[in-house]
């Protein structure tokens, strides 16, 4: 568990750097991330990013950091780190570092998202999720296990 | 236009008038009492509003001026006569009044009418308020002695359309915002349907798209009438009032479910679908998706099995995101099928033996940019994806193919197995990654079988659909007879987690007579 929280601390550093460096690297596309705003679906309450802005493989830092500020409700929550786990798989960190957000449709996102993480990242998020009082956020993390096997 | 039905009391007998009556099509007497056996009179409830006053006609204490939904009954004049005044009037049942010379004479269960004195024919019109309402409208002079005469009142059950009737109106919202535009959609809609295309305003009802989910349709009908009904949904988002709007004179519009509670997904009518005419269901079974505590409202469930003659099923949809059966199954017409339809179920195994035949360096550039697969390859090599899909497949669809073979009696050679994968949305459940081509539009047009698909743009160029592989393979499973439009549903209705069926409505020809077609199923669950 200390080890967790280790790394938990080292991961969100990281966020630090890689976020500071993006804003400098493309304040527009930060902008333009931070911003953004997710549509309405067919499913109730399920909203989605369909923007180019959001899909940019460099817009993982902005999400994130957008993700963990924590301003925005919790569908736009959802469909932030769903967006998240698909442009950028070696963003797993970010996604266990949020697995402390109290609403749990946000913490199942997150850990479906953590499919395509790395394995050091997707193990410790599994772990705590596997622990997680709600039952979606286990079933998620249980089904998120399966098919990375 | 009123119906001819006549009630005809003659007087036979001694001690009471001998009490016979008459109708169009059979005659019930003393001697004969079987002859207003159910369903008698059938009359289709008065839901519309034909004066247009904004309240439904069955709700008002006086008569609608223009109301043509009653069912006219005539007491002819020599039984009032020879009745002196003893006559009198009750309905043995609840949803049906009577009214006689513009007034309400019984309005429910609870009263009587003494029949006036006289000479001449007694005219009533009888009216019920819901679908397959019962009554026995009775005819009596002493009930205690067991002197009366019943005729069966019986309303029209709801019969939801399916896809082997023909489409008279197809609804489809037209959105041409930038960046969320369904013009080519609309546009090779309206190629082929014409004057059937309806459109709806996009701002009038806050962009919801999804034509399916709001309202459901169907038709109440009886010997000489039809009345169109708009079942209006509890879901109640943008489209909340569209239900409303297409109530006219011959159209009625009604609430099933408890509007009070709270509406999940499941309440959408994208969720209840009917299969095509099977053994002892002559116009078809509804289905629903629901699974244990989930699925639509327990009190709109009651109310469409109320209705008897499709006998709902239900299959399972929880481990959809959106969770409506349309996503996954849709019947088509088929003429050259065992029973003239085939079903339509997403296989992913299909997709994945198609993908991994394909070269892995073509390019998708739709899925690079919106799913993050810019390459076949890329979508081939995932194999997180392919356990997902694959787990789906073996624990979701092919149990719901076992669900469809117990309510229908499905065989295997009316399955057509349709290539497409599902992604998965965090915290919610499956969508389709690949346009669910089942989830489509049919269009029985002038006896030409038209359906219309989302094109999965699974090839390079937007624009040459001939190249798409997809397409191709997908067109060769679907019956040769029909005239398949691959129509770009991606932007407004793809990325928003549902197709093109979710996207339209249709109001549909009826056909047959249920209280011919249908009556053992309807007499056996009395």
């Amino acid at each position: 568990m200390i080890a967790l929280l280790l790394a938990l601390a080292a991961w969100g550093a990281d966020l630090d750097t890689t976020l500071a460096a993006a804003w400098k690297a493309d304040p527009a596309l930060g902008r333009a991330v931070v911003t953004a705003e997710p549509r309405t679906t067919r499913a109730p309450g399920i909203l989605r990013f369909v923007d180019e802005a959001t899909a940019d493989p460099d817009a993982a830092p902005f999400l994130a950091a957008r993700l963990r500020e924590g301003g925005d409700p919790p569908e736009v929550r959802r469909a932030l780190a769903e967006r998240l786990g698909r442009v950028d798989p070696s963003g797993g960190a970010w996604l266990v570092e949020r697995l402390v957000d109290p609403d749990p449709v946000v913490r199942a996102a997150l850990v479906a998202a953590l499919v395509y993480a790395e394995a050091e990242h997707a193990e410790a998020g599994l772990a705590i999720a596997a622990k997680d009082p709600d039952p979606l956020v286990r079933r998620e993390a249980a089904v998120t296990r399966s098919v990375r096997e | 236009m009123r119906s001819p039905t006549v009630l005809l009391l003659a007087l036979v007998g001694c001690k009471a008038p001998g009490l016979a009556l008459e109708f169009d099509g059979g005659s019930v007497d003393v001697d004969d009492p079987a002859g207003g056996a159910f369903p008698g009179l059938i009359v289709v409830p008065n839901l519309d509003d034909d004066d247009d006053d904004g309240a439904r006609d069955v709700e008002g204490a006086s008569p609608a001026p223009g109301d043509d939904d009653k069912a006219e009954v005539v007491v002819p004049g020599r039984v009032v006569k020879k009745g002196k005044g003893d006559l009198a009037l009750w309905v043995d049942g609840d949803d049906v009044r009577v009214w006689h010379d513009g007034a309400l004479v019984i309005a429910d269960r609870t009263q009587t009418w003494a029949l006036p004195e006289g000479d001449d024919d007694l005219v009533l019109e009888v009216e019920v308020a819901q679908g397959l309402a019962r009554a026995d409208l009775v005819l009596f002079e002493d009930r205690a002695r067991g002197d009366e005469v019943r005729l069966a009142v019986t309303g029209a059950p709801l019969v939801a359309n399916h896809h082997l009737q023909p489409a008279e109106i197809v609804w489809v919202m037209s959105t041409t915002d930038s960046g969320f535009s369904n013009a080519s959609m609309v546009e090779a809609m309206r190629a082929v349907l014409g004057d059937r295309l309806h459109t709806i305003d996009a701002r009038r009802y806050r962009y919801d798209v999804w034509v399916q989910d709001e309202p459901e349709m169907g038709t109440f009908t009886a010997p000489d009438r039809r009345m169109d009904l708009v079942l209006d949904s509890i879901r109640d988002r943008g489209l909340d009032g569209f239900p409303e709007s297409l109530w006219e004179p011959g159209v009625a519009s009604t609430t099933w479910g408890n509007p009070q509670r709270r509406a999940t997904s499941y309440d959408s009518f994208g969720n209840l679908e009917v299969t095509p005419p099977v053994d002892g269901y002559p116009f078809g079974r509804a289905y629903y998706g629901a699974s244990g505590a989930e699925g639509p409202d327990g009190q709109f469930r009651e109310e469409l099995a109320a209705q008897l003659v499709q006998a709902p099923f239900q299959i399972d949809t929880t481990w959809l995101c959106v969770g409506h059966v349309d996503e996954f199954t849709s019947f088509v017409p088929d003429p050259t099928a065992p029973r003239g339809f085939r079903l339509l179920v997403t296989d992913v195994r299909e997709a994945y033996a198609l993908i991994d035949a394909l070269d892995p360096d073509a390019p998708l550039p739709r899925y690079g940019r919106d799913f993050g697969y810019p390459t076949v390859g890329d979508l081939a090599a995932d194999t997180a994806l392919r356990a997902y899909n694959v787990g789906l497949q073996d624990d979701e669809i092919e149990p719901n193919l076992d669900r469809f073979r117990d309510a229908i009696a499905l065989t295997d050679d009316e399955i057509v197995r349709i290539p497409g994968i599902f992604e998965r949305v965090g915290g919610c459940g499956a969508a389709a990654l690949i346009p669910g081509t089942v989830n489509l539009l049919v269009a029985d047009v002038d006896g030409q079988t038209h359906l219309f698909a989302p094109d999965p743009f699974f090839r390079a160029d937007d624009g040459d659909q001939a190249a798409d592989p997809l397409i191709a393979d997908i067109v060769s499973r679907l019956p040769a007879s029909a005239s398949v439009h691959f129509v770009d549903d991606w932007e407004v209705y793809h990325l928003g987690l549902g197709e093109v069926h979710c996207g339209i409505n249709a109001r549909r020809t009826p056909y047959g007579a249920w209280w011919e077609d249908a009556l053992d199923a309807l007499e056996e669950a009395r």
